[in-house]
């Protein structure tokens, strides 16, 4: 189950979205994002839906990798989902027993905001697995760099080198975790039985062991940059530039196409449920 | 003796039918008596991992059966962490699984899962401990003071404390001193010896093979290579050599010396018999500065 989440890794493919500019990418994510929470019926979201195919399709990485990940968060939908369908009042009744009614207008809300959150996870994950991590670095430092303006220039380059190390390290975790989960099953260790108290102390000697290779990690990385003569960013120059291209240009069109739709969809069909 | 392992024609495929798809293990069939210790090598890659994580049901077969003592393992899947406590598995690098304040209570950890309590308990892992060469004070230390080669040997007393009849070990020596894989290599020994307990090992070390083993299985791309008493296995280093494996460091050696037209056996595979070999030859011969 773990080793399903492939959130954080890079995937080459050298596909157009791997060429893009990071700035671009993170600026269009985040615009992607905003809109699909702007969307307020099923066409605004099947248009939502088709335009995220074409970007899987675009990007080269296989179908099978991104829905990984949905099975890695299907405990989220699901629950999600569960929720809005109980609590949604409107519309037919469908079925009623004991104190739960369902109602086509909660199946409806269920149905959306399931397909809401799937579409969100497999785009995020379009950025990280199209674009190296010494890429993101550089996109997210210079976003940031106009934070310079307001006295806050050194922490620019530290918290992009964070994020970077931060997503960098979500499939290392993800790894030592299970190895660790599977030494402590060998050793007799019940994780998925007994009451809530004993579920909460079976994870110590899982957390323990995690939080201690973690920071024996964060040393030796810590370690091993200083070696190479890293001192934070100052004086620090690129090798590589970004530099925005024609390519950038045609995503951020297309994007703007994107926005676009979602808002005529959004107006030309009055049926909100949000 | 009596067989209390049997690997039938097992294959394991990870991430089955996707596109990342890869066999680690192709039609694997091997079986193991009582008592004996088995020592498994390979290149890295080989599937040695997935092997042994099959042995006490952390991973399930694609195909095939293990069978320990007379009983499919997975002929009741409910009920395969009972498995566990028969067949112990120490995995690769096992000190960072220690979490406990004490060296006492981690190693009372796994028991204390099967059940145990109170003198029982205590008793276990005062008998395991000395069994194993595990000193009394070292029990009231904090395992994170310990040094590397400690560590190791505490972590693998915390299997041990289960008493399963069948320990299996990932590389229970990378990584360690001359000294320290000397005396893990000594607390196996030590540990079969006691409760007449099944071993297998896998190691990279051949000195380490040479010494312990009574049978050694090799590994290659996933398939089993070869499957014979060490003996045997090292007298082949031709074969080993196919898949750029070696024999022990002492056998090359005495191998050197038969290409010179001395006249040798073929079996000497640890610095110890080659010891007594020499010191034999040359008593007879009345002395090397007769
Ligand atoms: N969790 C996994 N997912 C996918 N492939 C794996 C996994 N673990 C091991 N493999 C692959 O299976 C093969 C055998 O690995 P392993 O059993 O770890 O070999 P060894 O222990 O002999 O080095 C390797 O090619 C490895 O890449
Ligand atoms: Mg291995």
């Amino acid at each position: 189950m773990l080793k399903d989440i492939t959130f954080g890794q890079y995937i080459e493919t050298n596909s157009p979205i791997h060429k893009l500019d990071p700035r671009t990418k993170l600026i269009l994510l985040i615009l992607n994002i905003v809109f699909l929470f702007l969307t307020k019926n099923m066409y605004s979201l099947a248009f939502a839906a088709v335009f995220l195919i074409t970007i899987i399709l675009i990007s080269k990485v296989p179908l099978k990798i991104y829905l990984k990940n949905i099975k890695a968060i299907w405990f989220i939908v699901v629950f999600t989902s569960l929720i809005n369908l109980l609590y949604g009042k409107t519309g037919k009744t469908l079925i009623s027993f004991w104190k739960i009614t369902i109602t086509t207008g909660g199946v409806y809300r269920a149905l959306f905001l399931a397909l809401r959150i799937i579409i969100l996870i497999i785009i995020s994950s379009v950025l990280t697995y199209t674009t190296t991590p010494n890429d993101l670095t550089d996109g997210i430092e210079s976003l940031l760099s106009p934070l310079r303006y307001i006295g806050l220039g050194a922490a620019v380059h530290t918290i992009a080198m964070m994020m970077t190390i931060a997503l960098r390290f979500i499939p290392t975790l993800v790894d030592e975790t299970e190895k660790i989960m599977n030494a402590q099953k060998a050793r007799g260790a019940d994780l998925e039985n007994g009451k809530f108290r004993d579920k909460i102390k079976a994870l110590v000697p899982i957390l323990v062991p995690l939080l201690i290779s973690s920071i024996r990690r964060a040393y030796d990385l810590a370690e091993a940059m200083e070696c190479r003569c890293y001192n934070g960013g100052v004086g620090r120059v690129k090798m590589k530039r970004l530099k925005y291209g024609l390519n950038d240009l045609a995503a951020l069109i297309v994007c703007l196409l994107f926005c676009a739709g979602i808002i005529i969809l959004n107006t030309l069909f009055k049926q909100v449920i949000i | 003796m009596s067989t209390i392992l049997q690997v039938k024609d097992l294959t394991h495929t990870y991430n089955a039918d996707t596109p990342l798809a890869k066999t680690a293990l192709k039609n694997i069939s091997f079986s193991v008596e009582k008592g004996e210790i088995v020592g498994i090598i390979g290149h890295t890659g080989s599937g040695k991992t997935t092997l042994v994580g099959h042995l006490n049901g952390l991973l399930k077969p694609t195909s095939g059966e293990i069978i320990v003592d007379g009983k499919n393992i997975w002929d009741e899947p409910k009920k395969i962490s009972k498995i566990r406590s028969l067949v112990g598995l120490v995995f690769q690098y096992p000190e960072y699984q220690l979490f406990e304040e004490t060296v006492y209570k981690d190693i009372a950890f796994g028991p204390k899962n099967l059940g145990l309590s109170g003198d029982e308990l205590d008793n276990r892992i005062r008998e395991t401990c000395k069994a194993v060469s595990i000193k009394e004070d070292l029990l009231y230390k904090s395992p994170f003071d310990l040094s590397g080669g400690e560590k190791r040997r505490v972590a693998i007393a915390g299997v041990m404390a289960m008493l399963p009849k069948i320990l299996v070990l990932d590389e229970p020596v990378a990584g360690l001193d001359p000294a320290g894989r000397n005396s893990v290599i000594k607390m196996i020994e030590d540990y079969r010896d006691t409760y007449n307990a099944t071993v297998m090992i896998v190691s990279h070390n051949m000195e380490n093979m040479a010494q312990i083993a009574d049978k050694l299985l090799v590994m290659n791309k996933g398939e089993l290579y070869m499957y014979d008493t060490t003996e045997n296995v090292f007298k082949r280093g031709e074969k080993l050599r196919e898949i750029g494996l070696n024999v022990p460091i002492v056998t090359r050696v005495i191998d050197v010396i038969r290409q010179k037209g001395i006249d040798v056996p073929d079996n000497i595979f640890t610095v110890e018999s080659a010891v007594e070999y020499i010191t034999s030859k040359s008593q007879k011969a009345g002395g090397l500065d007769a």
